[in-house]
């Protein structure tokens, strides 16, 4: 299978996906230093209206914002060609052949310290549109190296767990 | 772009490994970090090897003077992960901790003293970490992928349960479920108490008489129990069981006379047990004796439950015209013991109960009312009561005359403490009232009202309907 690159626009599948990432990483995730990507007040007013149990039009600013700085960070590296990877989700075919029924991309942003999960499904060889699974900012006291490792590391295990095909690494170092 | 040719799952997940190991070079602690966890997975699985993770030492000495320092803080990133990641990526922070665990229980002497210390508490805090369903789900195919041996896994690994599992598991797991079987006192009979006054205190032979209970055969759970109880003349209930067939009572675990616990003869047996009611008011005790059920809890979760037949209460609502005086029908509500009409059901539960802060849990999660009513039935109250009452809660006691219309600008002493009702309303702290209920010992609940209408006392109600009437159902069983 060939890797296939993200391209613009890409987004979650469903809106309360959307939701839930948000109110789960940006809203009530407290340590993921979201204030570096997206403004602070927009980020405070969310707060105060989920604090109200309300997801009304700062939650609605705040989930624009992430979704935007996801698929915009995702496609540039896609890009670049650098710090992601692609693997296969694998099934065997009414006919015993394995085949191939959807492509992941796992991303990387060093400067933004965004790790962003994107899913195709893929069809009779054909691969579809990519949708986001998730995006957040983990390990936010790593230096710079130390999260590299620590995002290539995750990626790889994530294919491994999960018996996935690696399919490509783009991140400049070792394969 | 490197293209990797795909690798199998299952069984040849080891093989993975390995390659991907052969395939690294250390070049700076981010590899060495990168290459220790696969290393001391392929050696912790069964039949695995330890050909990769001997090079480790070799491979660290380019930074062996800080290698307590980079342990440290892959401990620390791993701590951060455990508390923060969700879902998908909490499994796998789980599994580093996992794989790290493998390291020092593999490594120990090898590694540095502090770095030991860090990676040990992170595998503590793995052990603690509240999954989801993902994190579950993740756990589960690492095990399946990649079968470590058991020495080497943390329990969390080993059996990954999520926070709304264990929560299941922990209700499932108390209160025992209990298995009630209804008996009666006599086959056939009742227990029909009457007692007269008798000089020295004790109760009389009549009462004694009537009360006793001699070799009740009751056909439970594991065999024939037969039970016996009596009245002796310092006011103790003595109870004594034995099975018919094999002798010597067990497993008992408790018995009880309503609420009165009963208390073991010899600490070691199940078969004699005494229940004191002496220390009760003499009408107390006869209404305990007249009306409260034996219980007899068994360890099994089996309860036998002796009742006595329900005495029957007059019902007052109907009656029509007013009685010469009502405290003739009312010849159970008792001092201490107060009826608790509940608000729109049948049955009732007890003022006793207030005791301890809140109404008995076993009694139905419903507010409760205690109604009262003028001597002279000028007037007519009700104080609402919650299932579970703290001490801050403020209940309202509502008082209306004779013709229902809410009472205003009154004042009215409630056990003690002065209240000003308006419009019909007066409010009270639960915590308030309990202590000044419990200061008279429980004994009283006057309420005294001022008003237009004059000064009344007043007195609580009997109980609303016939219901199930007579102890055992007001305070569960």
């Amino acid at each position: 299978m060939q890797p296939v690159e993200v391209e613009l626009p890409c987004r979650f599948r469903r809106a309360d996906t959307l939701g839930n990432h948000v109110v789960k990483h940006v809203l009530d995730g407290r340590d993921e230093r979201w204030h570096k990507v997206i403004p602070d007040q927009d980020i405070s007013d969310a707060r105060d209206e989920r604090a109200r149990g309300e997801f009304g039009p700062a939650c609605i600013e705040v989930a624009a914002q992430y979704q935007r700085l996801l698929g915009q960070t995702l496609a540039q590296l896609c890009k670049d060609g650098k710090s992601h990877c692609h693997s296969a989700a694998l099934s065997l075919s009414p006919a015993m052949e394995v085949v191939a029924t959807a492509q992941f991309v796992e991303a990387w942003s060093e400067s933004e310290r965004l790790f962003v999960v994107a899913r195709a499904t893929v069809r009779n060889n054909r691969i579809g549109r990519y949708y986001i699974r998730t995006g957040f900012r983990p390990w936010p006291r790593l230096r710079q190296k130390a999260f590299v490792r620590a995002a290539r590391e995750r990626a790889e295990e994530r294919i491994r767990v999960r018996a996935r095909q690696l399919v490509a690494m783009h991140d400049g170092g070792q394969p | 772009m490197n293209m990797i040719p795909r690798t199998d799952t299952g069984a040849k997940a080891q093989d993975d490994l390995q390659r991907r190991l052969a395939q690294m070079t250390i070049q700076d602690e981010q590899d060495l970090l990168a290459f220790l966890p696969l290393a001391s997975r392929l050696a912790a699985i069964e039949e695995g090897t330890r050909e990769q993770l001997d090079r480790w030492h070799s491979l660290a000495q380019p930074f062996q003077s800080h290698l307590d320092r980079i342990l440290r803080e892959r401990a620390e990133e791993g701590v951060w992960d455990l508390g923060y990641a969700r879902g998908e990526d909490l499994g796998l922070a789980v599994i580093s901790a996992q794989d790290f665990a493998c390291f020092l229980a593999l490594e120990r002497e090898r590694i540095p003293t502090g770095a030991q210390d860090s990676l040990a508490a992170w595998a503590e805090e793995a052990e603690e970490t509240l999954l989801d369903e993902e994190a579950v789900e993740t756990l589960e195919l690492f095990r399946r992928r990649y079968p470590i041996q058991d020495r080497y896994l943390l329990n969390i690994v080993r059996t990954p349960i999520s926070a709304f599992e264990r929560a299941v598991v922990a209700l499932a797991a108390t209160p025992r479920p209990k298995r009630t079987q209804i008996v009666q006192w006599a086959e056939g009979g009742s227990r029909v108490l009457v007692e007269r006054i008798t000089e020295d205190g004790k109760p009389s032979e009549e009462l004694k008489a009537s009360f006793r209970m001699r070799d009740r055969k009751i056909e439970a759970e594991g065999g024939t129990m037969v039970v016996s109880a009596d009245l002796t003349d310092d006011w103790v209930v003595r109870v004594q069981m034995h099975w018919a067939d094999s002798g010597e009572m067990t497993g008992v675990e408790s018995v009880r006379l309503g609420r009165h616990p009963g208390h073991r003869e010899h600490p070691k047996s199940d078969a004699r047990w005494f229940i004191r009611l002496g220390p009760f008011q003499p009408d107390y005790r006869l209404k305990v004796l007249r009306e409260d059920s034996l219980i007899v809890n068994r360890r099994s979760g089996h309860r036998v439950e002796v009742t006595p037949l329900p005495v029957e209460v007059p019902d007052r609502r109907s009656v029509e015209q007013p009685g010469p005086e009502p405290l003739a029908v009312q010849p159970t509500v008792l001092p201490g013991v107060f009826e608790l009409a509940a608000a729109g059901e049948e049955g009732y539960g007890k003022l006793s109960h207030l005791s301890g802060g809140q109404l008995e849990a076993a009694t139905k999660r419903r507010p409760r009312c205690i109604e009262f009513e003028a001597e002279d039935r000028s007037w007519t109250g009700f104080l609402r009561i919650p299932s579970t009452p703290s001490a801050e809660c403020r209940l309202t006691l509502r008082l209306n005359d004779s013709q229902g219309r809410p009472i205003d600008a009154a004042e009215v002493v409630l056990c003690g403490i002065t209240l000003q009702v308006t419009r019909g309303h007066a409010v009270v702290q639960f915590g308030e009232l309990q202590k000044a209920w419990e200061a008279r010992g429980r004994e009283e609940f006057p309420l005294r009202l001022r008003w237009a209408g004059g000064e009344t006392m007043g007195r609580v109600k009997e109980s609303r309907g016939g219901g199930p009437a007579n102890g055992h159902n007001g305070h569960g069983g």
